[in-house]
């Protein structure tokens, strides 16, 4: 996300709280960001299911038949030759590679889509000036609300995340080069 | 450094009357333009490390052509006659395209027939020649196949040398001509020769030089053969044996298989009777009696194992055993030995004798007895009685004048020579051709008598012992470098013409000998065309084109007389029956007497029974190494009569008790090879043990009283001494079948109640994929009858010659890396050790319809094509071995290391076929079928727009065979030779019926005629 | 209140991961955890120096006698014919085998939701790795052209010549390529967040921007983490069956040669279970050491040597199994050869490996069921390299005895290794310990995130408990 709110919190839990008010106050356009997996943030996020398993199955079929047919030609037509009396196409020897190339293929997909769907590699992302938001990958909790949500209204979000715990709250882009908390509205 | 060799110039002059020599001249030019040439062309080439390999490393191709082309530069003189330019091609010779040649090799002083294949100049094989008495039907020898390396042989002396320094041929000219007056003091030692030029030339030193003497020496001459003939015949003959008309053989001692100069022919009779088609056909059955594992012996229908020095006692019994059933006799023969015979009688005689005896008198006429030359004279004596008694002679055995000059005379033998030198008597020695430092008997001490001779010439292929001995050393010819002529064994006249120009320079003894009687500028080749200068030029030149004259010397109608018979029965009856451990000498069957020492492919050839390469062992039978306490391997200590040798010990089935055999031939002084190659070092050692320390003049075969000590080092850091051990490079170290049906086998009447006794083994094997592939066209295959396979290992050799196939060297095959494509083993077939039977079974490529080998390569490296050849791409093989693993029979072969090396000598790259790729380090190489002689006959038959024709395309296995046990052809061609074997009913293939491979080549069960009353 | 119950079904997880020993002893703070696993790749130590220069230098003997083989041909092997196959392949299998414990674990008991898999798999993937790598230098090495190994890949040649597939060699290209592979993506995908951490702690510049170039800029955001675990997931339901089938793949160059003693249907999952064991005992071999030295029990506990004894229990009981097996079908079978080579490997000149490998895999997995042996670092530590070496033994066994005594009884012949075979294989070793060092030093080897996940599930569960213990005491 480029631009927006976000709040720093101490715990899943309290990330949790915060992000179940926000919903509940209208709140889409919402993002979290933890160390490690929290599934009922997601859940609460709506973060859509996601489609890499269809890509890895496509990816696997492919790569299968491919496997299958390149041996078939290989040693059953450009290069057919009598090997040991046995037929060109000695189905059954050609299965081990057919298997092979299937998972290699939808293996390298999976990464390769989880890379695409999660917007990686992103080595430098506006997110990362966001004052203390390197322990967002060490011990700190943190929720993000896009500016583009209709709903976004800074007042209303910061109220309702104050009341929620969170730690401090700051915003996208971030101006001040010197990363003092935001100074409420009075 | 062994390379940079001088180029062949063929000694050439006036015109186009010897078309070898028309065609030789030109061969200098064409060889290297065919060097290069050939290689480029080999199918298969190796582009991975083999393209710098074949071509001389160290010159340019175009250096090389220069070099070839200008022969006046490279001979180390000027070349003898003109060198016609290659413009003025002869008909005869195609490039690309090799020519044959008939000559002949000597063995012995008696001619052999051969026919060289010579590729522009480079003769790279040898066969038998079909036409010629001595190789019927072209079949070889180990020796005859391997003699090619002796000419390539890259230790070859090269410079003519004068004490210490190198000297030209001129000087030695003129020291021969001067200063012998009436050749006093001048002695000659040359090898027995039945050369008539050799002949005419002693008579002219002779007839010039009157006081100089002539000595023949031949370690392994049979000379007690001759004095036996000169007691009981009245006068020295040689026996003719004809075993194509012998039913029952009894061979006392006697290796007739492998005889030098007779055993082709004799191997190639003796099957006449052993090929058996149908249950019509008889058999003959063959009896040996002897001590140590000979080739006969191990496939022999009965054997009796029995000490050499037992063998009269034997051959005694035998005769008592006729003399008791003389009732059977001939009249003839009753009325004439009835009386001499009856004291006989009262002799036991063993059962085997028993039965042999039967079997001769029932075929009297059809039998023949052969004994050993190296049986006392009384033996053989009883061997031509027995013979004459049975009817035998004149027609299974008959005598002819000795071919061998001078044979069994004073002349013969070292011992006057000896005396003369001891004396210092002997100013000058001229020794051609033999090796007597290495070779005499121990107790002439031949060394220190030859220090007493102030001028000593050698001449001879080698630098040897006897040539650093000597004040001059002369580099000797090849026969394939010299003119010549001899008699074959049976006296026909054989023509050696060379094909090459001399490698080294080198001279041959005519023209030694010409020198001695004053020849200013002796030619061997004058020397000849004027010795049959009466011959018209039409004949001489068809013998030329045939190798011989033919026309055989005549029998000679001898009879035994009865005192000489009598003597020998009483000395026979005398002779002590030796007690204690007995050694027995005898020529070895790759070195012979050592004059094969330094042949590469023999060295490392597996000994044709004991399978034994690199070296050789003190034999002894299991019982004797388990009462002497020693094991295989281990180094003894051998002492008799003062004398001893260290030898390491080689357990062997179906030897005599208390009897250790000795090969003669190795270790020669001269041949030392790289043993083992570390990562920094190389060690040089000898090959094999030298047993002539332990000949003495008057015991020169067989050695009573013998005594064994283990041999044994302070073992670091135990402090007890361990016995001394030496690696024997075995390459088959299992003789067991483990009753697996591999070689199948049966008796004749088995074979005769039940025909298709190999049926079981000829089953279908269900496959998942059934019969996917339909072989139409020409189809090859192959059929081996194990019946007349005699296990001579001929077919190794020629293997080896044709496909270029390398040796490895003793410690790679001692780790069982040996690459002959072809191997021949051996099956103990009939149990006891007693009567051991050592069935041999040529084993190579079997072509596998369904071939294991073919879907576990990776990279398609070996594939099937459609005339069903099992194809090996060397280009394409990364060396995975997988295709070795699950071959079945392991023919498979694997450049483990860079055994072709490509910085091998110039001579050894000149000695390669270039039809066949000379393959790199790391592939996988096996039988072909000589794809190349097959491809080529079908290229001519493209061209000529036919079929091939029967006969057309023969492997060099089949052509090597002299017992033609190995058949080659169309098995699409119902009608052709191996189609008729393919059908006989006691065909077979190995594994067929556990694995199903389909295997092209198949094997005739092997049959044996054992005489019933010894079976039960 | 409602975030109660929203991770209140994680008290189920909380059972299985404290039934028995639990799986986690420390409850520091997620803050103190991090900097605690982060602490070995900032920090270095003469230690660690020491051990590289050791391990290098046994890699560079390694690479000289390999370069020598190179040069002079595997003839300074003790190959002949036909024993064709030796060491070379020994090795390989072996090394092979080992590289399936890592995969899985982090496959299959991801897909088994064994949560006692986090503190060990990273550890296990890595060794997974740098056993193939070892593995993969054989079936090159021991070519008789190794610069033309490229030859097995089906790629288009000038001539036009292709592999050919009916052969099992290019069915092990494929599957070892592909395992190696996979395995690799696995492995980095599992570390990602925790580079993120470790660029993110980074004491140096240098240091934060090469973490931060192989963390891809991962952020953890709850999308991304949603992927992410998808990921995980589909590469752990794929790499499952790759395992079983690689090591089945490596069996066929046996199974489908006819040779006795190869030729066998069980070879497959005989030869799985055995790298499945074997693979194991190289995690205790290694895993063990590094417990002890970076005080790693709270992380790394009896719980998980104890699952691990389990396994090889298991694994290995599959093993001598087979091993009866094997006999009997070659005896039930009746033929000839089945019955020589049987009897060429339990009287014949290898009998003394044949005996040596059946005691060792029939003792060690049966060690395995008494709780004492399988809870003790030290026991564990012993029985598997016992297992080790008895799991090498056995492919040599396999591949030697079945190939020096086959069908025709004239081309048997005895195998002799060299010292150059030696030096390979202990080289090898070197090298291993050499690249699993290197990733001790500068690779997280133990998941950070995982490990905070599973102390956030106790913590909280626990918390949890302790409130509603609590409040029963006030009403009380």
């Amino acid at each position: 996300m480029r631009k927006g709110l976000i709040a720093e919190y101490g715990s899943p839990e309290s990330l949790l709280k915060g992000a179940l008010a926000m919903r509940a106050q209208g709140f889409t356009a919402m993002d979290a960001f933890t160390p490690y997996a929290v599934q009922p943030v997601m859940d609460a996020l709506r973060v859509p299911r996601s489609r890499v398993p269809l890509y890895c199955l496509c990816a696997g079929v492919i790569g299968g038949g491919y496997g299958y047919l390149i041996q078939f030609w290989m040693n059953g037509f450009d290069y057919a030759l009598n090997v040991g009396g046995r037929p060109l196409g000695s189905v059954p020897a050609y299965i081990p590679p057919t298997f092979e190339a299937t998972v290699l293929f939808a293996s390298l997909m999976a990464i390769f889509a989880f890379l695409g769907f999660s917007g990686l590699p992103q080595i430098a992302a506006p997110i990362f000036s966001v004052p203390g938001f390197e322990r967002a990958s060490i011990d700190r909790y943190f929720l993000g609300l896009e500016s583009l949500d209709p709903a976004y209204d800074p007042e209303i979000a910061v109220r309702i995340l104050r009341e929620t715990g969170a730690l401090r709250i700051s915003f996208l882009p971030v101006e001040a080069p010197d990363d003092a908390p935001i100074q409420e509205p009075a | 450094m062994v390379d940079r060799i001088r180029l062949p110039i063929h000694p050439d002059s006036d015109g186009a009357d010897l078309p070898a020599r028309a065609v030789a001249s030109d061969h200098g030019h064409d060889h290297g333009h065919d060097h290069g040439h050939d290689h480029g062309h080999d199918h298969g080439h190796d582009h991975g490390d083999f393209d710098d390999g074949d071509m001389p490393s160290s010159i340019s191709r175009r250096g090389f052509l220069e070099i070839v082309g200008a022969g006046l530069l490279v001979a180390c003189e000027p070349p003898r006659g003109e060198i016609l330019p290659y413009s003025r091609q002869p008909r005869e010779l195609t490039p690309g395209k090799p020519q044959v040649y008939a000559t002949s090799m000597m063995e012995g002083g008696q001619a052999v027939g051969v026919l060289a294949t010579s590729w522009s100049g480079r003769p790279t094989k040898l066969d038998g020649n079909p036409d010629h008495p001595a190789t019927l039907g072209g079949g070889s020898s180990i020796r005859l196949q391997s003699a090619i390396y002796d000419l390539y042989d890259p230790t070859r002396g090269r410079t003519i040398r004068h004490g210490s320094q190198g000297a030209g041929w001129s000087l030695f000219l003129a020291n021969a001509r001067g200063g012998f007056q009436s050749g006093k003091g001048l002695h000659f030692l040359l090898e027995p020769t039945s050369s008539p030029l050799l002949i005419q030339q002693i008579q002219a030193v002779r007839g010039k030089l009157p006081e100089a003497r002539f000595h023949f020496y031949d370690p392994v001459a049979p000379t007690a053969r001759l004095d036996a003939t000169r007691a009981a015949l009245g006068k020295i003959a040689t026996p003719i044996h004809h075993l194509d008309k012998a039913q029952v053989i009894a061979a006392f001692d006697s290796d007739f298989l492998m005889e030098p100069a007779v055993g082709i022919r004799q191997a190639r009779d003796f099957a006449t009777h052993r090929r058996v088609r149908s249950t019509a056909d008889g058999m003959s059955r063959l009896y040996v009696a002897e001590g140590e594992v000979s080739v006969p012996g191990a496939i022999a229908d009965h054997r009796l194992r029995a000490r050499p020095s037992e063998i009269p006692s034997l051959l005694l019994s035998l005769l008592a055993e006729v003399a008791r059933g003389q009732g059977k006799l001939a009249p003839k023969q009753r009325a004439a030995w009835g009386a001499s015979l009856g004291p006989l009688q009262s002799r036991p005689a063993p059962p085997w004798i028993k039965v042999l005896a039967g079997d001769l008198l029932a075929r009297q006429g059809s039998g023949l007895v052969l004994v050993g030359p190296r049986q006392p004279p009384e033996a053989h004596v009883l061997g031509y009685l027995l013979n004459t008694l049975l009817g035998n002679t004149t027609v299974t055995e008959t005598f002819i004048e000795p071919v061998i000059f001078e044979e069994g005379m004073e002349s013969h033998g070292l011992a006057p020579l000896a005396t003369a030198m001891s004396r210092g008597e002997v100013s000058t020695l001229v020794i051609l051709g033999c090796d007597p430092l290495y070779d005499a008997p121990a107790d002439l001490d031949f060394a220190r008598l030859l220090t007493k001779v102030p001028t000593s010439i050698y001449l001879g292929r080698h630098e040897n012992v006897t040539a650093q001995a000597c004040t001059w050393y002369l580099p000797g010819l090849h026969f394939l470098e010299q003119w010549g002529d001899g008699r074959a064994y049976d006296g026909t006249l054989s023509l050696i013409q060379p094909l090459i120009r001399p490698l080294f320079g080198g001279h041959s003894p005519n023209e030694v000998l010409a020198a001695f009687s004053g020849d200013p500028a002796p030619d061997d080749r004058l020397l000849l065309r004027a010795l049959y200068g009466m011959v018209p030029t039409a004949d001489w030149q068809s013998a030329l084109q045939h190798g011989f004259f033919s026309g055989s010397l005549p029998p000679l109608g001898l009879e035994v007389s009865p005192g000489a018979a009598s003597k020998a029965i009483a000395a026979a009856a005398a002779a002590p029956a030796s007690a204690g451990l007995e050694v027995a000498l005898r020529p070895d069957y790759k070195m012979g007497a050592g004059e094969f020492g330094s042949n590469d492919w023999l060295i490392e050839l597996p000994d044709p029974i004991t399978k034994l390469s690199w070296g050789n062992a003190a034999q002894m039978s299991l019982a004797t190494a388990k009462r002497l306490g020693v094991r295989k391997n281990e180094i003894i200590d051998l002492a008799q009569g003062g004398r001893s040798i260290q030898i390491p010990v080689l357990p062997t089935q179906g030897m005599a008790d208390d009897l250790i055999s000795l090969s003669l031939g190795w270790g020669n002084g001269a041949h030392p090879r790289e043993e083992e190659h570390g990562l920094f070092s190389a060690k040089m050692a000898l090959v094999g043990v030298d047993a002539y320390p332990l000949r003495t003049t008057a015991a020169p075969w067989f050695l009573p009283d013998a005594a064994v000590a283990k041999t044994s080092r302070q073992a670091f850091p135990y402090a007890s001494p361990e016995p001394v051990r030496e690696v024997l490079a075995i390459q088959q170290t299992n003789i067991d079948m483990q009753d697996r049906p591999i070689l199948l086998g049966a008796t004749l009447e088995e074979f005769r109640n039940n025909p298709n006794f190999v049926a079981p083994h000829n089953d279908p094997v269900p496959d998942l994929y059934g019969d996917p592939w339909k072989y139409t066209g020409q189809q090859w295959g192959m059929g081996i009858d194990l019946t007349t396979c005699i296990g001579c290992s001929a077919c190794v050799s020629a293997c080896q010659a044709e496909n270029n196939t390398p040796t490895v060297g003793k410690i790679n095959a001692f780790k069982g890396r040996e690459m002959h494509w072809l191997r021949i083993d051996r099956y103990q077939l009939g149990g006891s050790d007693d009567d051991v039977r050592l069935m041999p079974q040529p084993m190579m490529c079997q072509h596998c319809e369904k071939a294991p080998c073919e879907y576990v390569c990776p990279v398609n490296a070996t594939v099937h094509s459609p005339d069903g050849l099992n194809e090996m791409v060397y280009n394409r093989c990364i060396g995975t071995r997988f295709c070795s693993n699950n071959c079945p029979y392991k023919v498979r072969r694997f450049n483990f290391l860079l055994y072709n090396d490509t910085h091998m000598p110039e001579t050894l790259k000149m000695s390669k076929n270039p039809n066949v790729t000379v393959r790199g380090r790391g592939v996988m190489e096996k039988c072909t079928y000589c794809v190349q002689r097959i491809r080529t006959a079908e290229i001519d038959a493209r061209i000529d727009q036919r079929h091939i024709r029967e006969g057309e395309v023969r492997t060099a296995c089949q052509v090597a065979c002299p017992t033609e046990a190995i058949v080659f052809g169309l098995v699409s061609d119902p009608d052709s030779p191996v189609s008729q074997i393919h059908g006989l009913s006691r065909v077979y293939g190995v594994l067929q019926h556990e694995l199903g491979t389909e295997p092209r080549t198949r094997y005739l069960a092997v049959l044996h005629n054992p005489s019933p009353e010894l079976e039960s | 209140m409602d975030q109660a119950e929203e991770l209140g079904r994680e008290s189920a997880e909380y059972a299985k991961a404290m039934d028995g020993p639990p799986i986690l002893l420390t409850r520091a703070s997620e803050a103190a955890i991090t900097r605690r696993l982060l602490a070995p790749i900032f920090r270095g130590g003469p230690g660690w120096k020491l051990a590289f220069l050791i391990t290098l230098g046994g890699s560079t003997i390694c690479w000289l006698a390999i370069l020598y083989t190179v040069v002079t041909g595997i003839g300074t092997w003790g190959n002949n014919i036909p024993v064709a196959w030796a060491y070379a392949i020994t090795n390989f299998v072996w090394w092979i085998g080992i590289g399936h414990a890592g995969t899985f674990i982090s496959a299959i008991l991801l897909i088994l939701e064994q949560s006692w898999r986090n503190s060990i798999n990273r550890f296990a993937e890595a060794m997974t790795l740098f056993a193939i790598i070892q593995a993969g230098i054989f079936p090159v090495l021991h070519l008789g052209r190794p610069w033309y190994a490229y030859w097995i890949l089906p790629y288009p040649a000038t001539m036009r010549v292709w592999p050919n597939y009916r052969s099992a060699l290019p069915w092990d290209a494929a599957a070892i390529s592909t395992y190696f592979t996979v395995s690799l993506v696995f492995w980095y995908l599992g570390l990602i967040p925790d580079l993120a951490s470790a660029r993110d702690t980074a004491p140096t510049l240098t240091k934060r921007r090469i973490y931060g170039i192989f963390a891809l800029g991962w952020r953890g955001s709850a999308r991304s983490w949603r992927h992410y675990q998808m990921a995980y997931l589909i590469l752990g339901a794929l790499a499952t069956p790759l395992v079983l089938s690689v090591h089945s793949v490596v069996s066929l160059d046996f199974a489908i040669a006819q040779l006795p003693g190869w030729h066998s249907t069980i070879f497959p999952p005989y030869f799985v279970s055995g790298a499945i064991y074997s693979g194991f005992a190289m995690v205790l071999t290694l895993m063990i050491p590094v417990r002890r030295i970076f005080k790693l029990h709270d992380i790394v506990t009896v719980r998980h040597l104890e699952a691990m004894g389990k396994l090889i229990l298991v694994t290995g009981s599959v093993v001598y199994y087979t091993y009866v097996v094997e006999l009997f079908i070659g005896w039930y079978s009746g033929s000839e050869y089945e019955i020589g080579t049987i009897q060429a490997r339990l009287f014949g000149p290898y009998a003394w490996i044949t005996w040596t490998v059946f005691g060792l895999n029939f003792l060690c997995p049966n060690l395995m069921w008494f709780k004492s042996i399988r809870q003790g670092a030290i026991w564990m530590f012993v029985v598997s390299i016992l297992i080790n070496i008895a799991m090498w033994l056995e492919r040599f066994w396999l591949i030697v005895t079945s190939l020096n005594r086959d069908f025709l009884p004239s081309s048997w012949h005895i195998y002799k290794p060299t010292y150059v075979d030696g030096t390979i294989i202990i080289g090898t070793m070197f090298f291993f310990m050499f690249l699993f060092l290197l990733f001790l030093r500068f690779v997280p080897f133990i998941p950070i995130s995982e490990t905070k996940e599973i102390r956030h599930l106790l913590v909280s569960e626990e918390h949890k408990r302790e409130r509603e213990r609590h409040a029963q005491g006030i009403d009380r």
